[in-house]
């Protein structure tokens, strides 16, 4: 055979393999590319739905009422659909052709979660009859909707009587406890006392910077003093005390506590303290209200019996601690203990069973909702069939111990394979839950972490939880009537850039702090924080005779 | 003579046709296989970091093995803009309708490793564990190049030389915000 008959023949052969190759290769290609492009695509989409919450609930007066916060939650899935719409390349009415792809979305809260998806629901039309007339008629469709608001609560029932009590978990030790034992009902709420809160200061002077209307114009007065009370801020304006409601000066005309010169102080912590006190100390009683003829003692259920604590003895040879069981004692700052018990400690029995609770609840409503959407999802006009995706344990951890934002997309075409993912992005800066780093620490006129080691514990530093740093908006109508937006900071302290510009490098495990005049200072202002938080279903601590007391009633 | 002539044209096309085509076209499609390689595993680095807001040193050792793992010797710029709100804050205390006028800037490649070496400073300054921690509002950019001359690149120059000092064949970016803080 001729050389290049051969050749032409190793050529008609080779080319076409060739040509198989790169085009099963480029499939390849393009369905990993694409599939990162979507994941990338979906997590910004989430992250843009968790600051337009941020944004709406920093601004909103009214954002402790719970209808109004449902008003913000659907504006933050409306920015969800929208960016993601418009990343995927399908802008403005088109958002909707997004929605059968997205079978769910959680947004977890300070006690519990709301859940997006589709459901049920019954329209009116007008529709043409036998006779051609137009008449009413209800049709039951499937639609996306925001549903009712998911409590993380257990029930927990004694098989011998009928005693039952129920329980409403909240992400930090924050408990409503309700139901029956014996004759008696019960129902009452509470934090539950820590050890880390025994050494606190008694009271503090806050202050900061306020705008209000006078005369219809808008004043400043800076660094004015206010104090809490039954969670809003009253502030010293010209020695009378007042509430704001919408930059208007409400009269207030209660009773402050003061401290031993005769200043007004905020004693919040302190209420905290003896609040959470007298709660723990009602579950554990079993002498009081009722619980005597109890079989079922409620602190054995949120608290275990008999608290016992490791207490550090030393180091073994190898330089490994050592720990040792021993009771109850005053906390001291000299000695380092790991409380296994206490209800703020990550590991306790308490916050082990709560989570299982909150994740049982959060994985059966999902299960339940993902379920619903794939027997109808027809009706929905595709026919993918949606699965709960396996979420891993760092996963969970995130999702229940902070306010965050999950979203689910499966069904989208991408090369060879369809798209099946979700992402989780936390909000850290809103009025829902203080954590353990939403606390700045003001000295100076610069604001740090309570790690930094700019903060001289010689001078005096208060802390202030990070959302009233953020600026706040008002309008202004001007001389030709037109509406004007403008910002200003309640604190005027600029960030520190060792710890607050820069994350802080160094150690942030608060339990590893050493000085126990900034751990005073840390858990005063949580226990503070905690005590006013603007939660949008809290049951006030406040007992009535109290408030009444205060109103000079 | 004209026989001698046609039989060398022959070979010679022989040649290119039989070894020269297939080899290209195979060493091409080994590149995009490497490209989809790196492509990946940026995307997953930087998003990585913009979740958990963390660059610790064995997320960075494994992205530097994994590009490793082509076959090829890659040039890894990463650039982190660090969001500062002071001068924001400043100008809307001058200004009340002013707002958002932060200033980003930029900490480069060299920086960041300096950073995630887990060292201990002598005068007792806090220790970088391995972990470079950011906060939310930061930029994060990742940008990858290829530095040795694969085989396509080889074969190609053979045939044309591209001018210019800063040919790559494989490439890959991926950037974004960061979504939380680098805490515990």
């Amino acid at each position: 055979m001729k050389l290049q008959n051969l050749a032409v023949i190793f050529a008609i052969i080779i080319i076409p393999i060739t040509l198989t190759l790169s085009a099963y290769i480029g499939i390849q290609i393009d369905t990993a590319s694409l599939q990162q492009s979507y994941k990338t695509k979906l997590m910004d989409a989430t992250h843009d739905a968790v600051v337009a919450f941020e944004l709406n609930t920093q601004n909103n007066i009214y954002s402790e009422n719970a209808d109004s916060l449902r008003r913000d939650i659907d504006a933050s899935v409306n920015a969800f659909f929208t960016s993601l719409a418009t990343s995927l390349g399908m802008p403005g009415a088109n958002a909707e052709k997004i929605m059968p792809y997205v079978p769910a979305l959680v947004m977890t809260l300070y006690d519990g979660y709301y859940i997006y998806s589709p459901s049920e629901v019954t329209y009116n039309t007008k529709e043409t009859n036998e006779q051609g007339e137009q008449v009413n008629t209800t049709k039951t469709g499937y639609s996306h909707i925001l549903k009712p608001y998911i409590y993380y609560s257990a029930k927990y029932i004694d098989p011998n009587n009928n005693n039952y009590i129920v329980v409403n978990y909240s992400l930090d030790s924050y408990i409503s406890v309700y139901g029956r034992i014996g004759d008696q009902i019960i129902n009452k709420s509470g934090y539950l006392y820590s050890r880390f809160f025994d050494n606190i200061d008694e009271g503090e002077a806050l202050k900061e910077n306020v705008k209000y209307i006078e005369n219809g114009q808008m004043k400043t007065k800076e660094d004015c003093q206010f104090v809490y009370y039954n969670a809003q801020k009253i502030y010293n304006i010209d020695g009378a005390w007042y509430a704001m409601n919408n930059f208007e000066k409400v009269p207030m005309n209660i009773n402050l506590d003061s401290d031993s010169n005769g200043n007004i102080i905020d004693t919040s912590a302190k209420k905290y303290k003896e609040d959470s006190l007298a709660f723990t100390n009602w579950l554990k009683d079993t002498n009081e209200d009722g619980m005597e003829n109890s079989t079922n003692d409620i602190s054995s259920i949120v608290i275990p019996q008999n608290a016992k604590y490791l207490k550090y003895t030393g180091t073994d040879s190898q330089g490994q601690p050592i720990y040792q069981e021993s009771e109850y004692e005053e906390f001291n700052d000299d000695n380092t203990k790991i409380l296994t018990t206490d209800s703020e400690a990550a590991d306790s029995a308490f916050n082990q069973h709560k989570r299982t609770i909150m994740q049982i609840s959060i994985q059966d409503n999902l299960n339940n909702a993902i379920a619903l959407y794939n027997k109808n999802s027809k009706a929905l006009g595709t026919d993918i069939y949606f699965s709960m995706p396996k979420m891993t344990e760092q996963d969970w951890d995130k999702i229940l111990t902070n306010v965050n934002f999950v979203s689910f997309m499966q069904g989208l075409p991408v090369g060879i394979k369809k798209f099946n993912d979700y992402s989780i992005v936390t909000s850290t800066n809103n009025k829902q839950y203080i954590g353990t780093d939403s606390l700045y620490f003001v000295q100076g006129d610069t604001y740090h972490t309570i790690f930094c080691d700019d903060l001289a514990e010689e001078n005096n530093f208060i802390g202030y939880k990070s959302n009233d740093f953020e600026k706040i908006k008002y309008t202004v109508t001007d001389a030709s009537q037109t509406k004007q937006t403008r910002y200003y900071y309640a604190r005027k302290e600029y960030q520190c850039y060792k710890c607050v510009v820069n994350y802080w490098p160094g150690e942030t495990d608060i339990e590893k702090l050493t000085s126990s005049t900034k751990k005073r200072k840390f858990y005063t202002a949580l226990a503070r924080e905690r005590y006013n938080l603007d939660k949008a279903t809290k049951i006030f601590m406040t007992n009535p005779e109290d408030l009444l007391e205060d109103l000079n009633i | 003579m004209g026989d001698t002539l046609i039989t060398v044209v022959a070979i010679f096309l022989a040649a290119i046709l039989m070894f020269v085509f297939p080899l290209m076209s195979i060493s091409e499609r080994n590149d995009d296989i490497s490209q989809l390689g790196i492509q990946t595993a940026t995307v997953q680095f930087v998003d990585n970091i913009r979740s958990t807001g963390r660059i610790t040193q064995n997320n960075y050792d494994s992205f530097v093995q994994t590009l490793a793992a082509t076959g090829n010797s890659y040039d890894i710029e990463l650039e982190v803009k660090v969001l500062d709100e002071n001068p924001g804050k400043k100008s809307s205390q001058a200004a009340q309708d002013k707002i958002g006028e932060n200033v980003y800037y930029s900490v480069y490649t060299s920086q960041i490793e300096a950073d995630l070496i887990a060292s201990d400073n002598a005068d007792g300054e806090p220790a970088n564990s391995g972990v470079k921690k950011l906060k939310e509002g930061d930029i994060i950019s990742c940008r990858v190049k290829n530095t040795n001359t694969t085989i396509a690149q080889m074969l190609k120059n053979f045939f044309y030389s591209i001018s210019g000092n800063d040919t790559y064949q494989i490439s890959a970016q991926h950037g974004g915000v960061v979504m939380a803080n680098g805490g515990k």
